[in-house]
Protein backbone atom coordinates (compact mmCIF):
# COMPACT_ATOMS: atom_id res chain seq x y z
CA UNK A 1 0.00 0.00 0.00
CA UNK A 2 1.09 3.54 -0.57
CA UNK A 3 1.90 5.85 2.35
CA UNK A 4 -0.84 7.94 3.90
CA UNK A 5 0.63 11.32 2.93
CA UNK A 6 0.66 10.38 -0.77
CA UNK A 7 -2.91 9.11 -0.48
CA UNK A 8 -3.97 12.45 1.00
CA UNK A 9 -2.24 14.37 -1.79
CA UNK A 10 -4.34 12.56 -4.40
CA UNK A 11 -7.26 14.57 -3.01
CA UNK A 12 -5.51 17.69 -1.76
CA UNK A 13 -3.50 18.55 -4.88
CA UNK A 14 -6.48 18.49 -7.27
CA UNK A 15 -8.39 20.23 -4.50
CA UNK A 16 -5.94 23.14 -4.50
CA UNK A 17 -6.43 23.55 -8.25
CA UNK A 18 -10.19 23.02 -8.48
CA UNK A 19 -11.38 24.12 -5.03
CA UNK A 20 -14.80 23.20 -3.68
CA UNK A 21 -16.48 21.56 -0.73
CA UNK A 22 -15.87 18.09 -2.19
CA UNK A 23 -12.22 18.20 -1.08
CA UNK A 24 -13.01 17.38 2.56
CA UNK A 25 -15.10 14.25 1.91
CA UNK A 26 -12.73 13.00 -0.77
CA UNK A 27 -9.76 13.60 1.56
CA UNK A 28 -11.46 11.55 4.27
CA UNK A 29 -12.18 8.86 1.70
CA UNK A 30 -8.51 8.64 0.74
CA UNK A 31 -7.47 7.91 4.34
CA UNK A 32 -10.48 5.81 5.36
CA UNK A 33 -9.29 2.39 4.08
CA UNK A 34 -6.01 2.52 6.00
CA UNK A 35 -7.53 4.29 9.01
CA UNK A 36 -10.17 1.60 9.36
CA UNK A 37 -8.19 -1.50 8.44
CA UNK A 38 -4.52 -0.90 9.27
CA UNK A 39 -4.57 1.30 12.36
CA UNK A 40 -6.60 -1.04 14.62
CA UNK A 41 -4.68 -4.10 13.39
CA UNK A 42 -1.30 -2.44 13.92
CA UNK A 43 -2.29 -1.19 17.35
CA UNK A 44 -3.43 -4.66 18.43
CA UNK A 45 -0.30 -6.21 16.94
CA UNK A 46 1.90 -3.85 18.96
CA UNK A 47 -0.03 -4.60 22.15
CA UNK A 48 0.35 -8.34 21.49
CA UNK A 49 4.03 -8.27 20.50
CA UNK A 50 4.97 -6.16 23.54
CA UNK A 51 3.13 -8.58 25.81
CA UNK A 52 0.74 -5.93 27.08
CA UNK A 53 -2.39 -7.78 25.98
CA UNK A 54 -3.00 -11.30 24.74
CA UNK A 55 -4.83 -10.58 21.49
CA UNK A 56 -6.90 -13.45 20.10
CA UNK A 57 -6.34 -14.27 16.42
CA UNK A 58 -9.92 -13.37 15.58
CA UNK A 59 -9.37 -9.80 16.74
CA UNK A 60 -6.50 -9.45 14.28
CA UNK A 61 -8.35 -10.84 11.28
CA UNK A 62 -11.53 -8.78 11.39
CA UNK A 63 -10.13 -5.56 9.92
CA UNK A 64 -9.02 -6.78 6.49
CA UNK A 65 -12.53 -6.46 5.09
CA UNK A 66 -12.37 -2.70 5.66
CA UNK A 67 -9.78 -2.42 2.89
CA UNK A 68 -11.87 -4.12 0.18
CA UNK A 69 -14.58 -2.36 -1.89
CA UNK A 70 -17.56 -4.18 -0.35
CA UNK A 71 -16.52 -3.30 3.19
CA UNK A 72 -15.62 0.26 2.22
CA UNK A 73 -18.97 0.93 0.55
CA UNK A 74 -20.72 -0.07 3.77
CA UNK A 75 -18.29 1.92 5.90
CA UNK A 76 -18.83 5.03 3.73
CA UNK A 77 -22.60 4.60 3.97
CA UNK A 78 -22.43 4.28 7.75
CA UNK A 79 -20.08 7.27 7.97
CA UNK A 80 -22.40 9.42 5.83
CA UNK A 81 -25.08 9.08 8.50
CA UNK A 82 -22.90 11.11 10.87
CA UNK A 83 -23.67 14.11 8.67
CA UNK A 84 -26.82 16.20 8.52
CA UNK A 85 -29.35 14.86 6.06
CA UNK A 86 -28.89 17.51 3.38
CA UNK A 87 -25.15 16.80 3.14
CA UNK A 88 -25.24 13.00 3.23
CA UNK A 89 -25.43 12.26 -0.47
CA UNK A 90 -22.61 14.70 -1.25
CA UNK A 91 -20.45 13.30 1.53
CA UNK A 92 -21.12 9.69 0.55
CA UNK A 93 -20.12 10.47 -3.02
CA UNK A 94 -16.94 12.17 -1.84
CA UNK A 95 -16.01 9.32 0.51
CA UNK A 96 -16.52 6.77 -2.26
CA UNK A 97 -14.39 8.78 -4.71
CA UNK A 98 -11.67 9.01 -2.07
CA UNK A 99 -11.76 5.25 -1.50
CA UNK A 100 -11.49 4.66 -5.26
CA UNK A 101 -8.45 6.95 -5.39
CA UNK A 102 -6.93 5.04 -2.46
CA UNK A 103 -7.45 1.60 -3.95
CA UNK A 104 -6.41 2.84 -7.39
CA UNK A 105 -3.05 3.93 -6.01
CA UNK A 106 -2.58 0.73 -4.00
CA UNK A 107 -3.29 -1.48 -7.01
CA UNK A 108 -0.46 0.21 -8.96
CA UNK A 109 2.05 -1.41 -6.63
CA UNK A 110 4.02 -4.65 -6.83
CA UNK A 111 3.37 -6.93 -3.88
CA UNK A 112 4.88 -10.03 -5.48
CA UNK A 113 1.47 -11.37 -6.37
CA UNK A 114 -0.15 -10.55 -3.02
CA UNK A 115 -2.34 -7.78 -4.35
CA UNK A 116 -5.79 -6.69 -3.29
CA UNK A 117 -9.02 -8.69 -3.13
CA UNK A 118 -11.14 -6.24 -5.09
CA UNK A 119 -14.07 -8.62 -5.51
CA UNK A 120 -14.26 -10.01 -1.97
CA UNK A 121 -16.31 -11.68 -0.58
CA UNK A 122 -17.50 -12.98 -3.96
CA UNK A 123 -13.95 -13.86 -5.00
CA UNK A 124 -10.69 -13.99 -3.07
CA UNK A 125 -8.57 -13.42 -6.18
CA UNK A 126 -5.85 -10.83 -5.64
CA UNK A 127 -5.21 -8.04 -8.13
CA UNK A 128 -2.26 -5.75 -8.63
CA UNK A 129 -0.74 -3.95 -11.61
CA UNK A 130 2.81 -4.09 -10.23
CA UNK A 131 3.86 -0.84 -11.94
CA UNK A 132 5.67 0.60 -8.93
CA UNK A 133 7.41 -0.88 -5.89
CA UNK A 134 5.48 -1.20 -2.65
CA UNK A 135 7.61 1.50 -1.05
CA UNK A 136 7.98 3.67 -4.14
CA UNK A 137 5.71 6.44 -2.87
CA UNK A 138 7.89 6.98 0.20
CA UNK A 139 10.48 8.77 -1.95
CA UNK A 140 8.08 11.26 -3.41
CA UNK A 141 5.69 11.71 -0.46
CA UNK A 142 7.35 14.71 1.14
CA UNK A 143 8.11 16.57 -2.13
CA UNK A 144 4.51 15.92 -3.19
CA UNK A 145 3.27 17.22 0.16
CA UNK A 146 5.41 20.33 -0.26
CA UNK A 147 4.03 20.97 -3.75
CA UNK A 148 0.52 20.44 -2.40
CA UNK A 149 1.16 22.88 0.46
CA UNK A 150 2.47 25.51 -1.98
CA UNK A 151 -0.55 24.98 -4.24
CA UNK A 152 -2.88 25.53 -1.29
CA UNK A 153 -0.91 28.59 -0.26
CA UNK A 154 -1.42 30.07 -3.72
CA UNK A 155 -5.10 29.16 -3.68
CA UNK A 156 -5.75 30.69 -0.27
CA UNK A 157 -3.89 33.86 -1.28
CA UNK A 158 -5.90 34.09 -4.48
CA UNK A 159 -9.19 33.58 -2.63
CA UNK A 160 -8.29 36.23 -0.07
CA UNK A 161 -7.49 38.78 -2.81
CA UNK A 162 -10.66 37.88 -4.68
CA UNK A 163 -12.81 38.40 -1.61
CA UNK A 164 -11.02 41.69 -0.81
CA UNK A 165 -11.60 43.03 -4.34
CA UNK B 1 -30.18 7.71 -3.03
CA UNK B 2 -31.64 10.63 -1.08
CA UNK B 3 -34.37 8.32 0.21
CA UNK B 4 -31.78 5.76 1.30
CA UNK B 5 -29.92 8.46 3.26
CA UNK B 6 -33.02 10.14 4.68
CA UNK B 7 -33.85 10.44 8.37
CA UNK B 8 -37.04 8.53 7.63
CA UNK B 9 -35.16 5.39 6.56
CA UNK B 10 -32.19 5.85 8.86
CA UNK B 11 -33.63 3.59 11.64
CA UNK B 12 -33.73 0.78 9.06
CA UNK B 13 -30.78 1.40 6.75
CA UNK B 14 -28.13 2.27 9.34
CA UNK B 15 -28.59 -0.81 11.58
CA UNK B 16 -28.84 -2.97 8.45
CA UNK B 17 -25.59 -1.56 7.06
CA UNK B 18 -23.85 -2.08 10.40
CA UNK B 19 -25.18 -5.63 10.62
CA UNK B 20 -23.98 -6.47 7.11
CA UNK B 21 -20.56 -4.97 7.83
CA UNK B 22 -20.23 -6.87 11.11
CA UNK B 23 -21.25 -10.03 9.26
CA UNK B 24 -18.58 -9.38 6.65
CA UNK B 25 -16.01 -8.95 9.42
CA UNK B 26 -17.19 -12.22 10.91
CA UNK B 27 -16.90 -13.92 7.54
CA UNK B 28 -13.37 -12.56 7.17
CA UNK B 29 -12.45 -13.94 10.59
CA UNK B 30 -13.93 -17.31 9.60
CA UNK B 31 -11.95 -17.41 6.34
CA UNK B 32 -8.73 -16.84 8.26
CA UNK B 33 -9.44 -19.17 11.19
CA UNK B 34 -10.64 -21.88 8.79
CA UNK B 35 -7.40 -21.59 6.82
CA UNK B 36 -8.98 -20.41 3.58
CA UNK B 37 -6.93 -17.23 3.33
CA UNK B 38 -3.95 -15.50 4.82
CA UNK B 39 -0.88 -16.92 6.41
CA UNK B 40 -3.10 -18.97 8.73
CA UNK B 41 -4.08 -21.22 5.83
CA UNK B 42 -0.57 -22.70 5.78
CA UNK B 43 -0.83 -23.67 9.42
CA UNK B 44 -4.46 -24.80 9.45
CA UNK B 45 -4.40 -26.75 6.19
CA UNK B 46 -0.75 -27.63 5.99
CA UNK B 47 -0.91 -30.77 3.82
CA UNK B 48 -3.36 -29.18 1.39
CA UNK B 49 -0.86 -26.46 0.55
CA UNK B 50 2.25 -28.65 0.39
CA UNK B 51 4.41 -27.59 -2.56
CA UNK B 52 2.39 -24.44 -3.16
CA UNK B 53 4.09 -21.19 -4.10
CA UNK B 54 3.80 -18.79 -1.20
CA UNK B 55 4.42 -15.09 -0.66
CA UNK B 56 4.74 -13.89 2.93
CA UNK B 57 4.23 -10.19 2.40
CA UNK B 58 5.73 -7.72 4.86
CA UNK B 59 6.27 -10.07 7.75
CA UNK B 60 8.49 -9.19 10.69
CA UNK B 61 11.72 -11.10 11.25
CA UNK B 62 11.68 -12.84 14.64
CA UNK B 63 14.15 -15.34 16.06
CA UNK B 64 17.16 -16.34 13.95
CA UNK B 65 18.74 -19.80 13.87
CA UNK B 66 21.50 -21.38 11.76
CA UNK B 67 19.54 -22.27 8.69
CA UNK B 68 16.09 -21.06 9.53
CA UNK B 69 14.28 -18.14 11.06
CA UNK B 70 10.88 -17.18 12.32
CA UNK B 71 8.66 -14.49 10.88
CA UNK B 72 5.65 -12.91 12.49
CA UNK B 73 2.44 -11.60 11.02
CA UNK B 74 0.01 -10.29 13.57
CA UNK B 75 -0.23 -12.96 16.24
CA UNK B 76 1.05 -15.75 13.97
CA UNK B 77 4.60 -17.07 13.76
CA UNK B 78 5.93 -19.09 10.82
CA UNK B 79 9.23 -20.82 10.23
CA UNK B 80 11.19 -20.02 7.08
CA UNK B 81 14.05 -22.19 5.86
CA UNK B 82 16.85 -20.18 4.35
CA UNK B 83 20.02 -18.18 5.01
CA UNK B 84 19.89 -15.71 7.87
CA UNK B 85 23.06 -13.72 7.20
CA UNK B 86 21.41 -10.50 6.11
CA UNK B 87 18.41 -10.68 8.39
CA UNK B 88 17.82 -8.46 11.40
CA UNK B 89 15.11 -9.20 13.97
CA UNK B 90 12.36 -6.59 13.90
CA UNK B 91 12.84 -5.69 10.23
CA UNK B 92 10.06 -6.28 7.72
CA UNK B 93 10.66 -8.53 4.75
CA UNK B 94 8.74 -10.23 1.97
CA UNK B 95 9.53 -13.90 1.50
CA UNK B 96 8.81 -15.70 -1.78
CA UNK B 97 9.06 -19.46 -1.56
CA UNK B 98 7.30 -22.78 -1.31
CA UNK B 99 5.34 -24.29 1.56
CA UNK B 100 6.79 -27.54 2.87
CA UNK B 101 4.18 -29.32 4.94
CA UNK B 102 6.67 -32.02 6.02
CA UNK B 103 8.86 -29.44 7.70
CA UNK B 104 5.99 -27.10 8.57
CA UNK B 105 7.93 -24.24 7.05
CA UNK B 106 8.32 -22.03 4.02
CA UNK B 107 11.37 -22.82 1.92
CA UNK B 108 12.56 -19.37 0.89
CA UNK B 109 13.53 -18.72 -2.70
CA UNK B 110 13.71 -14.91 -2.54
CA UNK B 111 13.78 -12.47 0.36
CA UNK B 112 13.11 -8.79 -0.17
CA UNK B 113 13.74 -6.41 2.67
CA UNK B 114 11.23 -3.60 2.89
CA UNK B 115 13.74 -0.79 3.33
CA UNK B 116 11.14 1.92 3.10
CA UNK B 117 8.86 0.53 5.82
CA UNK B 118 10.13 2.57 8.76
CA UNK B 119 9.80 5.76 6.70
CA UNK B 120 6.37 4.63 5.52
CA UNK B 121 5.23 4.17 9.11
CA UNK B 122 6.46 7.65 10.00
CA UNK B 123 4.58 9.02 7.01
CA UNK B 124 1.53 7.17 8.27
CA UNK B 125 1.77 8.92 11.63
CA UNK B 126 2.30 12.26 9.87
CA UNK B 127 -0.73 11.54 7.69
CA UNK B 128 -2.87 10.81 10.73
CA UNK B 129 -1.76 14.04 12.39
CA UNK B 130 -2.42 16.05 9.22
CA UNK B 131 -5.84 14.48 8.83
CA UNK B 132 -6.73 15.55 12.36
CA UNK B 133 -5.51 19.09 11.66
CA UNK B 134 -7.17 19.45 8.25
CA UNK B 135 -10.58 17.92 8.92
CA UNK B 136 -11.94 21.04 10.73
CA UNK B 137 -11.20 23.05 7.56
CA UNK B 138 -14.05 21.28 5.77
CA UNK B 139 -16.29 19.99 8.52
CA UNK B 140 -17.87 21.36 11.67
CA UNK B 141 -19.87 19.66 14.36
CA UNK B 142 -23.39 20.97 14.77
CA UNK B 143 -26.16 20.06 17.20
CA UNK B 144 -27.80 17.87 14.56
CA UNK B 145 -24.69 16.24 13.13
CA UNK B 146 -21.55 17.02 11.19
CA UNK B 147 -21.87 19.72 8.55
CA UNK B 148 -19.80 20.70 5.57
CA UNK B 149 -18.41 24.21 5.81
CA UNK B 150 -19.20 26.75 3.10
Amino acid sequence: MADLVTHMCTALLPGAILGGRWVGPVLLGTVLPDLASRVPGLALEQLHQRGIVEVPDAAMFAWGVLHVPSGLVLLCLISAYAFVEEHRRFVLGGLLVGCVLHLGLDVLQDHHGQGYMLLAPVSLERYELGWIGSEATVTWALPLAAITAVAWGIRLLWERRRSAA
Amino acid sequence: MDALLSERLRPVVLPLAVAVLVSLCGYWIHLNLDGQMGVARLMKRSQEHHGEAVVLSLVTVGALFDDRYEVEEGTLTLTVLGPTDDLVPGREITVVGTWDAEQDAVVAREVHEAHGRPAKKRLGLLGLALTGLLVPAWFRLGPDGVRLRG
